[in-house]
């Protein structure tokens, strides 16, 4: 498939959702280009698999598609983006019936190999947390979301993401001790 | 800010992000967008076919309802037999000559209650 120009390369990003807001294409896929990284990441640190995080993702972006022509405020379209990440993620785990486990740490091993490394590491780490657990946390430490937000970003009362973070952050500590000690 | 923000946990975090900015990817969302549009577009064109052809089915209809619509309006309510009396006063001595009326004194009414 031809790629576009990048005609939106030092745009502000606010300027590009708008026009994107209005039905531009190439507008769309220049902020296709510049969040996908972000996106993808955000969903295989949730999900582990980097083949599932990448459907994922590209559903997000179909329904941003979608769902752009109402988005209010340009500028808080990464905002935007992520509750429709957190949301696509959570429909994913009503849909695997994976909710059922999420009072219990078990211990599950990371699906797909990632390459070596921090990543594949830190993966394997999140892995034995339940998935809305692993949500929490992923939002808390990567995305640096307060507790209301994540509370209201998820629908779970805000006293079980508290909760849900303290216990994965300490089970993170814990398996990822050797990488503490190197951090001065 | 939350109580657990933990400092090299967020370091971790960082040092996994991979620069994930292979065009196949991007391809393929736009790919699946285009599809969408020309869905969207194609639905948008059966629609309005869908209107057009229904408006052309009852367009006889609606007219013959227009038209009687427009023949009750004009009767007179009070049979006058002089006919240039019944010119002068057709205006108000017909169906849509008193629904005004009464319109214009509900309004008036309206106004003097609520005003």
């Amino acid at each position: 498939m031809s790629r576009p120009p990048d005609r939106y390369g030092d745009s502000p990003e606010a300027l590009v959702v708008a026009l994107a807001r209005g039905g531009d294409r190439d507008a769309f896929a220049a902020l296709v280009a510049r969040r996908q990284s972000w996106l993808r990441n955000l969903m295989r640190r949730c999900c582990g698999d980097p083949g599932l995080a990448d459907d994922l993702a590209q559903q997000v972006f179909l329904q941003a598609w979608r769902k752009i022509p109402h988005l209010r405020r340009p500028a808080s379209f990464g905002p935007w983006l992520r509750r429709l990440a957190v949301n696509t993620w959570l429909q994913h785990l009503r849909a695997s019936d994976a909710l059922r486990g999420a009072d219990t740490l078990d211990d599950v091993d990371a699906a797909t190999p990632e390459p070596p490394g921090v990543a594949m590491d830190l993966d394997r780490a999140l892995a034995t947390l339940p998935d809305v657990v692993r949500l929490c946390v992923v939002l808390s430490h990567r995305d640096g979301m307060t507790h209301g937000e994540i509370a209201d970003g998820t629908h779970l009362p805000l006293g079980t993401v508290k909760s849900h973070i303290r216990r994965g952050t300490q089970r993170l500590r814990r398996l990822l001790a050797a990488y503490r000690e190197e951090t001065p | 800010m939350t109580d657990d923000r933990d400092l090299a946990l967020q370091a971790l975090f960082a040092d996994a992000e991979r620069p994930l900015t292979d065009t196949a990817f991007a391809d393929a969302v736009m790919s699946r967008v285009d599809r969408r549009r020309r869905r969207t577009r194609s639905a948008r064109i059966c629609l309005g076919l869908a209107l057009a052809l229904g408006a052309w089915l009852i367009a006889p209809t609606l007219q013959a309802v227009a038209h009687l619509a427009t023949q009750a309006v004009t009767l007179p309510l009070v049979p006058l037999d002089n006919p240039l009396l019944a010119q002068v006063l057709a205006p108000v001595n017909s169906i849509a000559g008193a629904g005004a009326l009464g319109l214009a004194g509900l309004w008036h009414a309206c106004r003097s209650i609520f005003a």
